[in-house]
């Protein structure tokens, strides 16, 4: 059974952001050497090794597209036991340019699965797995926190995060892509010696412009700034509606309150609680 | 006639004796053959260096038998039998002798007038002391001894040996008149068996003389299968102590497969000495913060699963050293507090061997998902806070600090360590110290975001590989700075900066600042207001005073604030216990028993203290959490001194 | 005319609230681009959803009714926009960035080679003409603005709960269209084969929409209890600090904080919680935090939204109390899911 795996490196998500005014990017104030795999990713990795520990003939492939800082990304999941990594070098402009190159390598692999990590935590686009399965023309299965894996009927049997707590179980044939999430398991350390000693014997290496480069982009970014979220509409009912109704829309888009008025709130029980119950009433909690 | 020079059915007695002999020394000598041949299948290690200091460390430790004597009783009948067992030797050297020759005595030796009483004098005593050691096994049932079959029937060959030699001594002396006079139980036994016909003590005579060879030679024979393996093991195990500081772990080698152990072959063969040296006294496991706490590790427990492991008859030549009391769950307890090392009397290496198997396990990845997202954190920015190196001088206010590299000289580099930049309680005593030395005008400066990780968390935790990396970064920006002295407020970075970065070259003067505040005192630097008496307790942290010895200047500088009474609690100093937060407890998970630091607050509790007083932000994280439990922080504060001392000084 | 659709959410006959804000923004936009706001309407029996989305905003309603889109799959419903899309050719298409609408809306961007924008929080139109879309990225640590040019349709999937809505018009109506896809050929390779509710119980609390969580204040079993109800009438996750679990309270699942979990839902309710910085640093991240800490000093009461200096065991009782009042007063409309 062949499973590729796509895992990108990213640079460390805790470290705090750095705007970079005059061009479209973001730049963290300590880049050197805080890389790190896309949990995600490394997740979609873990699980693979898993599936191979219980079906020892399968073999992982770990696809990575990346600079030459990514070579470390390359290391570690040879070392946590990918069976070979193919590095793709460069970058692409936009997501969509990256899943056809990611594409076209995995396609050369034939795999009977495809893991990936759902989004990235810098990008966050969410769009190379299932436009990889888009040009595979291979059924996917997109916020998995649970893989069954049926080796005899290659079938898939992939639990789906829902929202608010709700989950979906849904079977498929291989191939196909799955695109988990980071909680689907809890990825096994990695040691930094057995990651020194890795040899470079099953990675290979392969320039992108050898490939005919990455294409044209979709998406062009414009510019990255900090975040300032939009103050949501004030929803004043119209006296005309019913109580019920009027009720409904308060229930719904809820006035956005500059937050941590400063003060305590103290005093007799009944005035904390009926202040608790304002706040919960404004922020559309109840 | 000597029992040797008789014939048993027609075969000389010195025959059979030759050939019992023959039969001892074979099984012995098979046994001990496959013993040695463990310990070479082991690693190379070099502990032949510094004779001298062997040579002091046998004379006081074995001679001496200096650590033994913690316990007094116990130690005093330790000491009876040691000495007994030497002096008595001399009697076994006459014994063999006249075995092989039919009962001619050792020449120069065998025939003063001053044996037989010396030899009289110690059978009663050891015949005391066995007397003692099995009131003490049987009765008192000390917690340290597991009652074991091995150590009665050790009790009773010696007692058996003792009495055998006194009977046959006493029938010989009736048969040739000899009474030596001053050899007081062989008189006295002579007397009482003058009645008896002189056939019958003659056959009396042979009887226990060769009950008494049997035993010997099953004594013999019986040493290297039980903890008696002991009388060999242990004075070279000594001799072969490790003079290394005592705080510093062997680096690994990165050239190799792995830099942990998994089978017993992976332990160098003074760590496999270490196992065959091992008494089961127990007074390791009773010292033991972990043990006490009722957690899976004992570290008696852990020798001696590792000498079964080590010893069994493995099929494929191949020993794990894992199974039974080598478990995951005991290693992982473990707190390097150094406690069982400085009790035992062999001086057997338990942290170091504890540290080499969690060194395999963390290789292999078996690590809590915690400890691992930490020691992660750890790789990617240098702290297992997972905080931005950037912010790594942000703590407190800054107060004439100025980071390394902005020109002057001065007094000192004041290293902060992660807890001290990063932690909210760290935080409290970085600032606390940064305003002491403002106060006593000292010229310091700070690495500021150069500075990572010392990498104690790491190598505790056997993550040697990036234990070795952080350990290079920083002995490199430390020697582009080139600091006079080092000062630092955490035992942990003290103990690595001191006594570990050598080991990479990293030459430097680290001072604690327990160390310098008593230094400014002395240099009356700083001065003390007056005030409300508080009760102050002290805690003495393992990294600061079990490995480095430093007990007596946190004490100075407590004493020197007239607002403070120092209350010692009752286990202090080197018999302090763990507050639990070493050996990487912090980023561990935790398992099952009792929380240490839970157990030492309440005895620090006992001395009725206002304050307990730290000199390490682990120790004083632990006991605040401990305080915090128990919701009595508004009754005891933990404090530590570089907080006291800036709350108490009045130059503010 | 330049249309700008909105794939409209709904479940069990109702329209969530991401529809809502997406026509919101559909119209906002539209304006600037003199468009036609057109909601695309998937599923099967479901003719009363048009008044709503009229009202909310849409001018048009692209009706596609088929038995196959009862309920979601990737294949069948790529497949059904990508056809509508084929033939009608709009400007700008928005998906609720939901599990589902994650999933499908890239792959249709594939097939459709169009430009694609995912989790945004604004869509507008700049000086140029283009739609330029803002998105959350990098932990919502910044906001990236992409535009697609050259690009037709462009697909934007927004994020739930960024936007906000206005009242509807009820005399608003919208021109109804019929759109019969051509499923036949369209294997479905996926099979859905249970369906799981959520349990606040056992929900995971990172999933968790609000949780009440407890530490050391709490005291007593007795108003740990209290807590229970609480979280159990405002649909709560139970959580607490490392000492409700030390004390026995909770598992070692429902821990929050630095050994524990971490967690950012819409509130959180700390009873009882000192705010030791083992516990923030798994909690700060959520939207609303409310306290309730008798002690004045508490670290937690400088991160809460509301810091109430209140006695626990006297507030609890009242809180639950004045909770079941307001669930049994007027129920939300038929129309409108509170439900995102």
């Amino acid at each position: 059974m062949r499973i590729a795996v796509c895992v990108k490196q990213i640079t460390d998500p805790a470290l705090p952001v750095e705007f970079v005014p005059a061009q479209a990017g973001v730049a963290t104030t300590e880049t050197s050497g805080a890389y790190c795999p896309n949990p995600a990713d490394r997740a979609a990795l873990e699980e693979a090794i898993r599936i191979r520990q219980v079906n020892p003939s399968a073999e992982v492939t770990v696809v990575t597209l990346g600079p030459a800082e990514s070579d470390y990304t390359v290391r570690y999941c040879l070392a946590r036991g990918a069976d070979r990594a193919i590095h793709l070098l460069g970058e692409a402009p936009d997501a969509y340019t990256a899943a056809v190159v990611l594409g076209q390598v995995i396609k050369g692999l034939s795999p009977d699965l495809v893991l990936c990590g759902a989004r990235s935590l810098d990008d966050a686009t969410g769009q190379v797995p299932p436009t990889i399965a888009e040009l595979l023309e291979i059924p996917q299965v997109t916020g998995v926190i649970r893989l069954d894996l049926d080796i005899e009927t290659m079938v898939a049997t992939a639990w789906r995060r829902l929202e608010r707590g709700k989950r979906e179980v849904v079977e498929c044939s291989l191939p196909a892509l799955i695109a988990v999430e980071s909680c689907i398991n809890e990825p096994r350390y990695v040691s930094l010696h057995a990651m020194q000693r890795m040899s470079d014997r099953n990675v290979q290496r392969v320039d992108l412009l050898s490939l005919g480069g990455p294409g044209q982009p979709l998406t062009q970014t414009v510019k990255v700034s900090p975040p300032r979220p939009r103050p949501k509409r004030v929803s004043t009912p119209d006296a005309s509606l019913s109580a019920d109704e009027r009720m409904a829309l308060l229930f719904g888009g809820g006035q956005s309150q500059p937050k941590k008025s400063g003060g305590y709130l103290e005093g007799p029980v009944e005035t904390v609680v009926s202040e608790i119950m304002s706040f919960l009433q404004k922020e559309g909690l109840l | 006639m000597h029992p040797s020079a008789l014939h048993y059915l027609g075969i000389p007695g010195q025959w059979i004796f030759i050939l019992l002999l023959v039969l001892a020394a074979f099984v012995l000598l098979r046994r001990v053959h496959y013993l040695i041949a463990l310990l070479r299948a082991g690693q190379v290690e070099h502990r032949l260096d510094q004779l001298r200091a062997r040579s002091r460390a046998f004379i006081v430790y074995v001679l001496g038998q200096r650590r033994l004597f913690h316990d007094i009783p116990s130690g005093t009948m330790h000491a009876v039998i040691f000495l007994g067992f030497l002096v008595l030797s001399i009697g076994t050297v006459e014994m063999l002798w006249q075995g092989l020759t039919g009962g001619a005595h050792v020449p120069l030796l065998g025939d003063t007038p001053y044996l037989l009483p010396l030899l009289d004098s110690f059978r009663i005593l050891v015949l005391g002391a066995v007397v003692f050691a099995a009131y003490r096994r049987l009765v008192v049932r000390p917690a340290r001894l597991t009652l074991a079959p091995g150590g009665l029937i050790i009790l009773g060959l010696i007692a058996g040996l003792m009495l055998t030699d006194l009977l046959a001594e006493g029938f010989r002396l009736a048969g040739t008149r000899d009474t030596g006079w001053w050899a007081p139980a062989g008189r006295m036994l002579a007397e009482a068996f003058a009645g008896i016909d002189a056939g019958d003590q003659q056959a009396y005579y042979a009887a226990f003389w060769w009950t008494h060879a049997v035993f010997f030679l099953g004594f013999l024979v019986y040493l290297p299968y039980s903890k008696h393996l002991h009388i060999l093991a242990a004075p070279p195990n000594v001799f072969l102590r490790s003079l290394y500081p005592k705080g510093a772990l062997r680096p690994a080698d990165l050239g190799q497969k792995t830099t942990g152990v998994a089978s017993m072959q992976d332990f160098t063969w003074k760590q496999l000495l270490d196992l065959y040296s091992c008494t089961e006294c127990g007074r390791c496991q009773e010292v033991c913060p972990a043990h006490l706490a009722g957690k899976p590790l004992s570290p008696k427990e852990l020798v001696l699963g590792l000498r079964a492991r080590l010893t069994s008859r493995a099929k494929s030549g191949h020993h794990s050293a894992f199974g039974g009391a080598v478990s995951k769950e005991a290693l992982w307890s473990c707190t390097t507090c150094g406690a069982c090392q400085e009790r035992c009397p062999v001086f057997i290496e338990h942290v170091a061997k504890i540290i080499d198997l969690r060194r395999g396990l963390t290789e292999s990845g078996v690590l809590a998902s915690c400890t691992a997202r930490s020691l992660e954190a750890l790789a990617l920015v240098g702290n297992p806070q997972h905080s931005p190196p950037s912010e790594r001088k942000d703590w407190g206010k800054p107060r004439g600090r100025a980071s390394l590299g902005q020109g002057q000289p001065v007094e000192v580099l004041y290293w902060v360590g992660c807890t001290g930049a990063y932690d909210a309680s760290g935080q409290q005593i970085s600032t606390a110290m940064s305003n002491v030395l403002q106060l006593a005008q000292v010229n310091y400066a700070i690495l500021g975001d150069a500075e990572q990780c010392c990498g104690d968390p790491a190598r505790r935790i056997g993550e040697e590989g990036l234990f070795q990396q952080l350990a290079q970064r920083n002995i490199e920006t430390l020697q582009n700075y080139q600091p006079r002295r080092i000062l630092t407020h955490c035992p942990h970075c003290y103990n690595m900066l001191k006594n570990e970065y050598p080991q990479f070259g990293g030459q430097f003067s680290v001072v604690h600042h327990s160390e310098f505040i008593a230094e400014l005192i002395d240099q009356d630097r700083l001065r003390f207001a007056e005030g409300v008496t508080r009760r102050v307790t002290y805690q003495d942290p393992c990294y600061l005073g079990r490995y480095n010895n430093g007990y007596d200047q946190p004490r100075q500088a407590l004493r020197a604030m007239p607002t403070l009474e120092l209350a010692e609690a009752e286990r202090v100093q080197e018999n302090a216990l763990c507050c639990g937060g070493g050996g990487g407890q912090v980023w561990l998970e935790a398992n099952e028993g009792q929380r240490i630091n839970y157990i030492r607050f309440a005895q620090l509790q006992d001395t009725k203290s206002q304050i307990i007083a730290t000199a390490c932000p682990f120790c004083k994280l632990m006991l605040d959490d401990a305080a915090n439990y128990h919701g009595v922080k508004n009754r005891v504060q933990v404090k530590d001194i570089a907080e006291l001392v800036y709350e108490n000084c009045s130059l503010r | 005319m330049t249309e700008i659709w909105v794939v409209a959410e709904h479940t069990d006959g109702e329209l969530q609230e991401a529809t809502l804000e997406m026509l919101f923004e559909a119209r906002r936009v539209s304006g600037r681009m003199s468009g036609t706001v057109c909601a695309v309407l998937l599923g099967h029996n479901v003719a009363n959803l048009v008044e709503p989305l009229a009202g909310y905003g849409a001018d048009r309603v692209y009706s596609v009714e088929d038995p196959l889109l009862t309920s979601y799959s990737t294949d069948i419903f790529t497949e059904a926009v990508f056809q509508l899309v084929h033939e009608c050719s709009p400007a700008l298409l928005m998906l609720a960035a939901t599990a589902n609408g994650r999933d499908y809306a890239p792959r249709l961007a594939g097939r459709l080679r169009s430009g694609f924008a995912s989790d945004c929080v604004m869509v507008d139109v700049n000086r140029q003409g283009e739609l330029e879309m803002t998105r959350a990225t990098h932990g919502d640590r910044a906001y990236t603005t992409v535009t697609c040019p050259n690009s037709r349709p462009v697909i934007a999937t927004m994020r739930p709960g960024a936007i906000g809505f206005d009242s509807p018009d009820p005399s608003r109506v919208a021109e109804v269209r019929r759109f019969q896809p051509r499923l036949e050929s369209c294997v479905l390779r996926t099979r859905v084969i249970e369906r799981i509710k959520a349990d606040p119980k056992t929900l995971d609390l990172g999933e968790a929409d609000i949780i009440v969580a407890g530490g050391r204040g709490v005291g007593s079993p007795g108003t740990w209890a209290l807590l229970e109800e609480l979280a159990e009438l405002l649909g709560a996750a139970v959580g607490g600090s490392r000492m409700a679990m030390d004390l026995g309270w909770i598992p070692r699942d429902r821990l929050v904080g630095q050994t524990g979990s971490t967690v950012s839902p819409r509130l959180y309710l700390a009873a009882g919680i000192s705010g030791a910085i083992q516990h923030t640093a798994g909690m700060r991240a959520s939207k609303n935090k409310i306290a309730i800490n008798n002690e004045r000093e508490a670290p937690i009461h400088q991160l809460a939204d509301l810091a109430a200096v209140a006695d626990l065991r006297e507030v609890l009782p009242a809180l639950i109390e004045a909770v079941r009042r307001a669930r049994r007063g007027p129920d939300p409309g038929p129309q409108v899911s509170g439900q995102t």
